[in-house]
């Protein structure tokens, strides 16, 4: 079974997808590991940079994305769900002799829709409605599993909203990824996800877990590398476990956005962001072992 | 250093230091989290203290092979008034953190070490820690501080319940 691991966080603009896509190629080309990256955010960003505009486009016109896949098994027994995966995407080049890949379920505009409305046909079946919402995160939850036969890694890129598939990935994950801002209102959002990621109601409750039994760590992002800064990501530390590495505010990383047909290496994709991503990936995904596949 | 060293930082001192508190705490989990947050807290304003010595001799340095331009000292002013100023981290110490870790007494005597004005209410801007304008002695500036600094986490706290 593969490791979940989600990349969340409440506040918008932190770089969720970006990690989410460099973790992948980390992963895939440094560990040789099978990668699924599911964009669970309508915003479908990790999907742009991993396929580009057009082979999204064409995932969504044929109706393969995250969104069908979750609307049209809801009520099913589980079957063959690659084909709503889009293989070999992202524009590393990995050697053909090796296991390394990055896959893709592709992110759907219409997921906050397709929530809605299983939601409410849920409802219709007369239970109460906390009853509903725990049983279609539930549903999603095991639903997302399903993908764990077939990879190493699942990084379950999470929307900024606070969805049912965005509950599922986080009840699923094994681990969590919080990218943030180094600002004051980071302050805040890294205590709301930590009280959802550890299912507690509130940060003084967080803070009665020991570091070492939480299952989420902060990942400082757009490092300016500034006094005020270090002041802000030394309050975080006391309240939450952060990562000893930090990706700075770089060119590299913001060009690293843009999705090339031609596939490239990762010193030619990341550039002078490479050892940034390395000392990431050894952080966070050099101790996940390979999986056996089914 | 010598080739039998080597520098730890990151994940191996992080590494290191629970190794250490595990040791000399046992399972006492809450007891090892406290000193680890204050050890972290404590070799990150080392790092600064250390960083800021590097850059007051560097910027005395510049300025031993720099002569000051005429323009630099007006004759009312004396030596000790012409002289530059001491190099000062605003950031340093990180109020919030010593309130969060060893209480606001810890605060007030880490902030006994700044000895003028200009250096609290430079510190309290950068940090963020709202003083009155109003005329007040360094004790006074001190506690307000701190206060200001216990309001913020109160803040903080209230957001997260």
């Amino acid at each position: 079974m593969a490791s979940f691991l989600a990349v969340a966080n409440r506040k918008g603009g932190v770089g969720k997808s970006t990690t989410s896509v460099m973790l992948a190629h980390a992963a895939a080309a440094w560990s040789g590991h099978r990668v699924l990256v599911v964009d669970l955010d309508t915003q479908c960003n990790a999907s742009l940079m991993l396929v580009g505009g057009e082979g999204w486009d064409k995932a969504r016109r044929g109706g393969r994305t995250v969104a069908n896949y979750l609307f049209d098994r809801f009520d099913k027994v589980a079957e063959d769900e690659s084909e709503y995966v889009i293989p070999n995407a992202g524009d590393v080049a990995h050697p053909p002799t090796g296991q390394g890949r990055v896959a893709l379920l592709p992110g759907s505009l219409l997921m906050e829709d397709i929530q809605g409305e299983l939601f409410v046909t849920q409802a219709r079946k007369g239970k109460e409605t906390d009853v509903v919402a725990a049983e279609v995160r539930g549903r999603l939850r095991r639903l997302l599993k399903h993908f764990g036969m077939d990879y190493d890694v699942v990084i379950l890129d999470c929307p900024p909203g606070i969805s049912f598939a965005a509950l599922a990935a986080l009840d699923l994950a094994d681990r969590v990824v919080v990218p943030f801002r180094p600002d004051y209102v980071s302050l805040f959002a890294i205590d709301r996800i930590s009280t959802l990621i550890e299912k507690v109601d509130s940060t003084e409750d967080v803070a009665a877990i020991p570091f070492t039994d939480r299952r989420y760590i902060c990942l400082p992002n757009y490092l300016r590398h500034n006094g005020r800064e270090r002041l802000l990501l030394e309050q975080m530390s006391v309240e939450h476990p952060m990562l000893p590495v930090g990706i700075p505010l770089l060119d590299s990383v913001a060009r690293s956005f843009d999705w090339e047909e031609t596939k490239k290496s990762m010193t030619e994709k990341y550039t002078d962001a490479l050892p940034h991503l390395q000392a990431l990936h050894k952080e966070v995904i050099s101790g996940i072992p390979h999986s056996e596949l089914d | 250093m010598s080739k039998t060293t080597r520098t730890l930082s990151g994940a191996a001192k992080n590494s290191f230091l629970k190794g250490v508190v595990k040791s000399a705490l046992g399972e006492d989990h809450q007891a090892r989290e406290r000193l680890m947050a204050e050890l972290t807290a404590a070799i990150a304003s080392l790092r600064v203290r250390v960083e800021a010595e590097r850059g007051r001799k560097t910027k005395a340095a510049g300025q031993r092979a720099q002569p000051q331009p005429a323009t630099a000292r007006t004759p009312e002013q004396s030596p000790a008034e012409a002289a530059p100023a001491e190099p000062f981290d605003p950031y340093s110490p990180n109020v919030i953190v010593v309130i969060r870790t060893r209480g606001r007494d810890a605060a007030l005597a880490a902030l006994a070490s700044i000895t003028t004005e200009q250096n609290l209410r430079l510190l309290a801007r950068e940090q963020q820690l709202g003083l009155p304008k109003d005329p007040m002695s360094l004790p006074e500036i001190r506690d307000a501080i701190v206060a200001a600094g216990e309001r913020r986490i109160a803040n903080r706290l209230a957001a997260g319940r």
